[in-house]
Order: C-alpha cells, then structure tokens, then sequence
C-alpha cells in the first residue's frame, strides 16, 4: 500500500480512503470544488470526534478564502497550501497508509488534486479530562497535580518542571490496533546511554494488538515475569517523574493513561515518597523508618502470630501467653486457619471497597468492622488477638506508598503462613531466606534489585533509611545516576561558611 | 525447568527433618504455673497446678473477670518415677501439660529428705521443663502448698515466685535459688544449698490449715492465712538435713556475697534505751573470701563492704557532723557481724558447708583439696573466720536532726 496518490485523480485518491474506512460515519471528507457540478479540487478529511472545531474552521477560512489559481504544478500548488494553513503544526504525508495514520491521530489531512499524498495539519481536539489531584499518591505537602489520559498533557507536565534542552522525548507507536503513542522520556547526560537503548530495545521488540495502559508496556519490559515483586515503578505524579529524571532514571509515558512507568527501580525505592523529598529530613526519617518497620509488620506479623502460638510458646511471656488462651478458648478453628480466614475476609472487603459504587462506601465498612470483626469474636468464632493482628497487618500495608509493592507483599504474606502454620519458626527462616536469595537475584536493566544493601553503595544510604538534608546530598545516587554525579555544589561554601 | 522443581523438591523435603511439625493449638495446652513434688509409699506424688485461661481473662470483655470460677486447677498423678507419674497424669487431665511456663518447684518434706537429684535429672534432661524455674520446701506435702491462692495475684505460681523473688531483691534474709542453682550444688564441693522454705501460716501461727484454696480467699481484705517464706531447708547433697531460721540465713547470704539491697536496723552509738534505734537500708554491698592455712587449720578472710543510706534515725547528735556519721558506721558493721556469726554457728550445728567455703578451697589450694576432701567434714568444724565489715553511710536523708532531738526524748 506504499505506492503514491495518482497526482491526477483527488477523486480516486478520496475514493481509496473511504473504502479503507470502510465508509465510517465519523470520517467526513470535506470537498472544495469550483462550481456545483465541477470535480473537487481540494479536500479536507478528518475524523469529527477527534478533531477540535474551532481550528478546524479557522483551517477551512483559510482554504475556502483562496483565490484560485490555475497553477498546475505541483510544486507550487503545495508551497502555496503550505503558507496559507493558519494551523501550528503541518507535515507533509505521502502514502495513503500515512494519510490514513495522521487522520487516526485527530490531524486533518488536506488533499489537493494534482499533488502527491497530503499535508497533515495538527487540529486534535480529542475529549480530555482536565488535571486533577492523583488519586492513587496523595500528599500533604507537595504539587497537586497529576497526570491525564492525554500524553501531551503529561508531557507537558514534565516540561515545566525541568526547562532543560537536554531533555529527551522519544516516542513511538505500539500496538497493532491501538498505535498507542508510547515516550520514552530521560535527560541526556545523566540517564545511562545503555539503559535508553536497552529500554529502546526492548520497546522495539513489543508487537501486540493493543497497550491500553502502562501495565501491558510494564508487563512486556520488565527483567523477570515469575516474581512477586515489581521491578519497575509506576506513579501518576509528574513531580516524582521528574525527581526520577532528575537522578538518572527513565520514564516511559503511555498515552491513555495517568500511570507513567519509572525505571530501572530498586527495592527500597518503593518505600520512597515524593513528599520525603518535601518535608524536613528528621520527620522523613522518622516516617520512612515507620514504612520499613510496617513493611515487616505487614509481611510477618500474621505468620509469626501462628508461629508463635501453635508451635513456639515458650516464646511469649506466661501473662501474653495465657491472655491469648484465655481467647482461644473455644474457637473451633486452628490458629493457621482462624488466620486465613481473616486474612481471606480482609482481602475480599478490600476488594469490594475498590469496585463497588462509592456511595455504598459506608455500609461496607459497617459490615466490615461490626459484622466480621466484632460479632466474629463475640460469636467465638476468631479470637479477639487474631481481629488485632489481621487488622493491624491490613493497615500497616497501606503504609508503603507503592500499592505495586504492597500486592507483592500480600502475595508473600500468604506463602508465609502457609509455612509457619505447618513448620512453625523454623517455617518462616525456611520462606524467607529462599525470598531474600530470590530478590538479590532479580534485576531491573542491569541495577541489581537489592542495591544500595547488596552489593553495598554507602554512598545511598544518605537516602535510604533515612533522609540527610538537601544540602549534603551533594550527589546523585551511585550506579543509577553514576554517569552525572555531581547534583549541587556546596552550599557552605557559597553562603561563606554558615 | 526440570532442575529447578527438583531442587525444590529436595529442600522442601528437608524442611520436615527439622521436627518442628508438633503442632498444638493454645486452647489444647494445659500451662503449668506450679509443680509439687511428694513421695508417698515410695511412688512419686506430682501435683500439677494448672492454669484456667478463661477464668484469668473472660473472653470478649477483656481485662480480668470478675467470675468466681477458680482460676487454677490443681490435680495429682503419682507413679514410680516423676516421668512415670506425668504420664499417669493423662488418664485425669483433657490438655497435653505444658511446662515451660512453670516458675516455681515446690518439693515436699518426704521428698527433700528421699534426696532430690532425680528431680533435677529431669529437669536438666528435658527441653520442656525450664531450670530457671524457682525451688522452694514445704514441711508438709507440696500439693498443700499449690492449692493455696495468694490474693490479690490471680495466678498462684506466679505469685510465689514474686514474692520470692521480692524476698531477695528487697531483703535478702531468704535468699532464692533456682532448679539450675541446686543442681550445681549436687556437683559443687561444698555440696550444700539452703532453699526456701514456704508455709501457709495462720494469724495464731500453726501451720498447714487449708484456708486459702478457694476463689473466697479474694473476698475479705485480709485472711487470717497466707503463704509466707518461713526458713531455710538447708541440703546437703541432694536431701534436707535440717532448718535454719531467716536470722540465720540472712548471715549465710551475707556470706555467699547475696546481698543486693536490704535494711539493717541497729542501735545508736552510746544508745542509752532500746528505743534508740536507726536504719540503714544498703545500696550495694560486696563481700570477699579469701582461705588461708594457718598450720594444719584454715582460716576464711571475709571482708564485707557495704554503702547505704540512712532511711530512719532517733540517734542524738548533730547529723551535720562526719564524726557522728561515722560513728553511727560501727553499730552496722557490728549487725553484719553478728549476722555472719549466726550463719556460721547455725552451718556448723548441722555440720554443712552452706557458705560454699569448699569450693574456695579447692579453686586456692588444688593440690592440698585431695587430701582435705575426704575429711572436709572434720576441717570444716575447726575452720576460723576472721570477719571484717566495713560500712558507710552515703546519704542521711532530707532532715539533719532527728525529730526528737529536742531534749524531749523519752
């Protein structure tokens, strides 16, 4: 289908395209002839929902208000379209599959008997939706806005942040179908050149019929599929995409979705938040050892409850330990299966949480909180210790800002009760030492997923555990930001010494 | 893909080796506070007391419950040996007996004479049984003992050893020892270990009346009887030889440096009645043994330091003055003395090494121990102890006078 337009016939050219859309009723083909009965000499095609009104008619003024001349040549004909078009951005198309490709992506396309292909002019006017507050991250303090379904919307959302020449936007269309604009977005000299064209080879190789969110791109990208945990970030805040930029990482930017990828990531920058970067370091520090203490109150305390009191005792102290008997008393159930249960009963209220309608909200946590847990232990059926430690897993896991890393713990969660259930303590060493072989094992484009811990960079552990102020991070993270290190120069010394 | 599975098989079929798969619910634990340990008719009487969880903690209310329903059960299992007897047990008892949980050992009269080292064989050879657990004698039978509560603490067991544990840490008269203590003992060379003694006493002061085994013990503010520590059962080897009584045994903790905090009470310098009196309560103390042979006897060198502050006082004098501080420093040391010389007097009236002055020896003089070991017995009778304590007062309270020192002193 690459051959090029007949010069002669607009008709048939016209012709050709509505037979390759299949006569849609969306796709309007604007006509301009000389005289009622004269054939065309000009068109204008375009998709009407994807196109915006009001640049369109100032484009048609423009074409109506043309005073015929009789030039034939080519040449001429489109140089003079060329200075006419009151639109910003025209390109020139020349296959029929390219004409067809800029009316899919809302262009007009502007066809003139006895030129060759058409000229594209960028009038998309595609519904959006208007940025609003990121549902998913919130913050206190910290910019409100978040990304859009719109690419150009996101992108322009990093532009304001960084004004700098050097960043870089590569974009390309994957997906058979869907031709989704997919942008790989880093900053020319601190990003690694090996993982651009790493990533770059990757996004190549993608050939599916659709990618209708990040998650497809994600799924097709990352280092290793059978592991419960994420290599790659997603977030919807353009200020965390660009503080990302900012240290070396590449975003890749999916159009239709709010959700932009960040890689490569580590493990611990999951437990990171924008906002650490906003507030005061002590508080942050504070905050996130808070985060690392919920990630193992999340991922162990159900297990290590079961552990403890079907297999290890001796552990507790002999008040804990007969205050837990004392409510166990008459609970059917073993302590492993009291424990998924709950676990299984939280899950499914969490999920009905997310899906119903949001003003059915309340009445589930009703249910949740009197029905299941309340009249659960009045009824005997749990012991009041398991309502409090399912209850306090649940939301110590809400505490880690990645909803990705959350899942991965959930899921781990699971496995880990399973094992302490059957094997006691010994259960839980068995699970996580096989986990902690498995995570120094995974990869995300070359940075190994455990980094700064292992292989040790002392030089990351400014902001890790902890937070130091801004004004000693005086470089940017090793490996990932290696290429550029220096962030800024020492303010002490600029300010003489205070 | 093969290799992976079968790696995996082989380490989960590791797992199981670990014999960590004995699982038991709570609900299914009988928790032992207390064991008593009796012989009758040459069999082994063991008595459990075992924990009522439900009625230390009702079930949905929380906190303690009010409900009268007894929060131990205490039952008996008797066979030829202790083993013998917890097995026994099972054909009374719906919950696999749990054990490490038990703080305190209560061993009979009949028991402690027998000889106890099959009590610590079994606590030393099983993982269950926990030798941190506390010793305690009765002159009865031990199954008495662990019926009776000890208001206001709701479980029983727990309540004995605190108030043991409270015996040694604020006075030091009776001191503790645990399992573990009276098995070193069976091994040490003085071979002699003094273990509480505990009695349910009355107000007249006869023992062994069973008043205190039922939930009404919580009901009054006071009950004419209550568990109390009485003296010492003083062992030698592994069986009760004889009593000390807590005067007596206060001069042996001296002695074995047990001493952590206690009050010393005693007349002021140049006191001209009884009534003038003071206390000194001891912040640290220290004491040192060191043997010395003087011919064919040994001499012990004892030196007892102790610092403490004056916590009550009707002496006369200006307290401002370090003279009469210092003097007030000699009655003390005099106390410790006597102390020290009733302990002696009360080892060598039942002809045991209670102190532990053989071990001391031995570690000094390893050479000459072979000889003198096999009539330790004989030396220890003409050992001479040359006892020096040297006290001082660090602090003398809020007031410098006492309040009577007005002339109007009775």
């Amino acid at each position: 289908m690459q051959e090029a337009l007949s010069p002669s016939s607009l008709a048939s050219a016209l012709n050709q395209l509505r037979e390759r859309m299949g006569n849609s009723s969306d796709f309007i083909v604007r006509e301009f002839a000389d005289g009622p009965s004269a054939p065309p000499r000009m068109a204008v095609c375009y998709l009407t929902e994807l196109v915006d009104q009001e640049q369109l008619s100032l484009l048609l003024d423009s074409l109506v208000a043309e005073t015929r001349s009789d030039d034939d040549d080519a040449e001429r004909i489109e140089a003079d379209l060329r200075t006419r078009i009151r639109v910003g951005n025209v390109r020139r198309v020349h296959s029929s599959d390219e004409i067809l490709a800029a009316v899919l992506a809302g262009e007009a396309a502007i066809l003139s008997d006895g030129v060759a292909g058409a000229i594209a002019a960028s009038v998309q006017g595609a519904p959006k939706r208007s940025i609003e507050e990121p549902s998913s991250q919130t913050v206190v303090r910290g910019p409100k806005e978040g990304f859009t379904e719109d690419l150009n919307v996101n992108l322009a959302q990093i532009r304001r942040r960084i004004r700098s020449p050097d960043l870089r936007v590569e974009e390309r269309l994957v997906g058979r179908y869907t031709q989704t604009r997919v942008s790989a977005v880093y900053i020319e000299g601190i990003a690694r050149p090996e993982v651009v064209e790493e990533l770059r080879r990757r996004l190549d190789a993608i050939d599916i019929d659709s990618v209708l969110e990040s998650g497809y791109i994600e799924e097709f990208i990352q280092d290793k599929s059978f592991t419960p945990f994420p290599t790659i970030q997603n977030t919807e805040r353009p200020d965390t995409i660009a503080a990302h930029l900012l240290e070396g990482h590449v975003a890749v930017l999916v159009d239709g979705t709010p959700f932009a990828l960040v890689l490569p990531v580590t493990f611990f920058k999951f437990f990171l938040s924008s906002e650490d970067y906003y507030q005061r370091y002590d508080i942050v520090s504070l905050v996130r050892i808070i985060r690392f203490i919920s990630f193992f109150v999340s991922l162990l305390l159900p297990s290590l409850y079961v552990a403890i009191t079907t297999f290890q005792q001796e552990m507790l102290p002999t008040t804990m330990l007969i205050s837990l008997a004392a409510q166990r008393e008459g609970v059917p159930l073993p302590a492993l299966m009291e424990a998924l249960l709950m676990e299984l009963t939280f899950e499914v209220i969490r999920e009905a949480g997310i899906r119903m309608p949001r003003v059915i909200g309340p009445a589930i946590s009703i249910v949740g909180a009197l029905v299941l847990g309340q009249a659960a232990v009045q009824a005997g059926l749990v012991s009041g210790a398991m309502v409090i430690i399912v209850s306090f897993t649940a939301i110590a896991s809400f505490v880690i800002p990645s909803i990705a890393m959350s899942a991965a713990i959930r899921l781990v969660r699971f496995g880990l009760m399973f094992l302490a259930g059957t094997f006691g303590l010994f259960g839980i060493l068995a699970g996580l030492v096989p986990l902690l072989v498995h995570m120094a094992s995974l990869e995300s484009f070359g940075v190994p997923y455990l980094m700064p811990v292992a292989p040790l960079r002392f030089r990351n552990f400014k902001d890790l555990v902890i937070r130091v102020p801004w004004r000693l991070m005086k470089s940017r993270p090793a490996v990932i930001g290696s290429r550029n290190p220096t962030r800024q120069a020492d303010y002490r010394d600029k300010t003489g010494g205070r | 893909m093969r290799k992976p599975i079968v790696l995996l098989a082989a380490v989960l079929l590791t797992w199981p080796l670990a014999g960590c798969w004995n699982r038991t619910e709570l609900n299914e634990l009988g928790i032992t506070s207390a064991t008593g340990m009796d012989r009758k008719n040459g069999k082994w009487i063991v008595t459990y007391q075992v924990v009522v969880p439900s009625a230390m903690w009702s079930g949905s209310g929380g906190g303690a419950s009010t409900t009268s329903q007894s929060t131990i059960h205490v039952f008996s299992a008797e066979g030829k040996t202790i083993r013998d007897a917890v097995g026994n047990s099972y054909r009374k008892f719906t919950r696999r007996l749990y054990f490490p949980h038990t703080d305190v050992l209560v061993v009979g009269k009949e028991a402690a004479e027998y000889g106890v080292s099959e009590i610590m064989d079994l606590y030393l050879r099983n993982f269950d049984a926990r030798e941190t657990g506390l010793v305690t004698v009765t002159d009865g039978l031990a199954s008495d003992i662990l019926r009776q509560f000890v208001p206001p603490e709701r479980l029983p067991g727990d309540a004995l050893g605190k108030i043991l544990m409270q015996e040694t840490n604020q006075s030091g008269m009776i001191p503790s020892v645990r399992v573990f203590d009276v098995a070193q003992s069976l091994y040490s060379d003085a071979k002699a270990i003094g273990v509480p003694e505990i009695v349910l006493q009355n107000a007249a002061g006869d023992k062994g009346r069973d008043t205190m085994s039922s939930m009404d013990a919580f009901k009054p503010s006071s009950k004419p009887a209550r568990l109390m520590l009485k003296r010492i059962a003083a062992f030698k080897g592994d069986r009760l030889v004889g009593w000390l009584d807590e005067r007596e045994g206060y001069g042996l903790s001296w002695m074995r440096n047990d001493i952590k905090n206690t009050f010393i009470p005693f007349p002021c310098p140049g006191a001209k009645s009884e009534a003038e009196q003071s206390t000194i309560q001891i912040r640290s103390a220290r004491t040192r043994i060191a043997p010395s042979k003087q011919g064919d006897r040994l001499v012990m060198r004892i030196r007892v330091k102790v610092r403490g502050d004056l916590v009550e006082s009707s002496c006369r004098g200006d307290f401002a003055s370090p003279s009469l501080i210092e003097s007030l420093e000699r009655p003390i040391e005099q106390e410790i003395l006597k102390a020290i010389e009733a302990g002696w007097q009360a080892s060598l009236r039942l002809g045991i090494d209670l102190p532990g002055f053989a071990d001391r020896v031995h570690r000094k003089y390893p050479k000459d121990w072979r000889r003198w070991k096999n009539d330790w017995d004989e030396r220890l009778r003409r050992i001479q102890l040359d006892v020096k304590a040297y006290a001082s007062i660090r602090n003398i309270g809020l007031s410098q006078q006492p309040i009577r020192s007005d002339g109007r002193h009775p």
